[in-house]
């Protein structure tokens, strides 16, 4: 390990540790008075603590595909829990404004961009097979995307397999289309 | 007058009960600009939690006003110190 990764461990490391401290003394003080977006902002600031254990972790594995998911981990965990502050300042907040901000979250997110380009390709597609197959996809994207930011709230996790599943099905059944054209042809 | 949520309330309410000493649940419903069942709901609630306590009046014979523990005092301190970062937030 050179200095300059040895560098970005320690920081995570700090940050993990003050980003768990703050979790605590609000989760300790929506204990004490159950106001509900105290534990929001708990576990922001939990999601962030770990989201940096994971960057520590993608320096410190030596394993490519397993340092990979660990960094990619760790923006999800932050996009998450920045999702979660927004849900918290909205719970809050009497301001319209902030309204705005979840759908800018959601149309940055890979998935979404994936919903938005196929959904594009649908709209262009000609073939009512193609279409269907398409617009599958992209409704598999929308729940993919949707559902990494439903995680922490539990219902995510189905929506995940879920959209995964219908993808997978989907996509076998275009295959066995496209084969039998190939096949004709 | 703005809206104020929950822990907005109770710092306030906190804080009033601490500048008093004791206080009676009317007079701090005044001063906190709160309808007496809201106050007193409150009041339940952080007396069941052991951050309040209850004690017979000295001016008025029968009746009883509330007082900080020391674990409510120990609450109002963090509040103080946590309420600039959630003010930061925009949640205060």
């Amino acid at each position: 390990m050179d200095a300059y990764q040895l560098l970005l461990v320690a920081l995570n490391a700090v940050c993990s540790a003050l980003f768990f401290y703050i979790s605590f003394k609000f989760l300790t003080l929506y204990l004490r008075i159950k106001v509900g977006y105290v534990v929001l902002f708990s576990m922001t600031f939990a999601m962030l603590a770990t989201g940096h254990v994971a960057s520590s972790l993608s320096v410190l594995v030596p394993e490519p595909r397993l340092s990979l998911t660990l960094y990619t981990l760790s923006s999800s965990l932050a996009s998450s829990g920045f999702f979660v502050l927004l849900c918290s300042i909205l719970y809050a907040s009497k301001e319209r404004v902030f309204a705005l901000v979840p759908p800018l979250i959601l149309i940055v997110l890979p998935d979404m961009v994936a919903f938005m380009l196929s959904l594009l390709v649908t709209i262009l597609a000609r073939g009512r097979y193609l279409k269907g197959y398409l617009a599958v996809l992209s409704l598999a994207y929308l729940v993919r995307g949707l559902s990494s930011l439903l995680i922490p709230l539990g219902i995510g996790v189905y929506m995940l397999l879920a959209s995964e599943l219908s993808k997978m099905l989907v996509t076998l059944l275009f295959a066995v289309y496209h084969l039998g054209k190939v096949i004709k042809a | 007058m703005k809206k104020r949520n929950r822990l907005e309330l109770v710092l306030e309410m906190l804080e009033v009960i601490n500048e008093e000493g004791e206080i009676n649940p009317t007079k701090l419903s005044l001063k906190v600009n709160l309808s007496y069942d809201r106050v007193k709901r409150i009041l339940n609630e952080l007396a069941e939690k052991g951050l309040l306590m209850t004690v017979p009046s000295d001016e008025r014979k029968g009746s009883v006003v509330i007082a900080l523990t020391p674990k409510g005092a120990n609450l109002l301190r963090e509040l103080r110190r946590l309420k600039s970062l959630l003010e930061d937030y925009g949640l205060l």
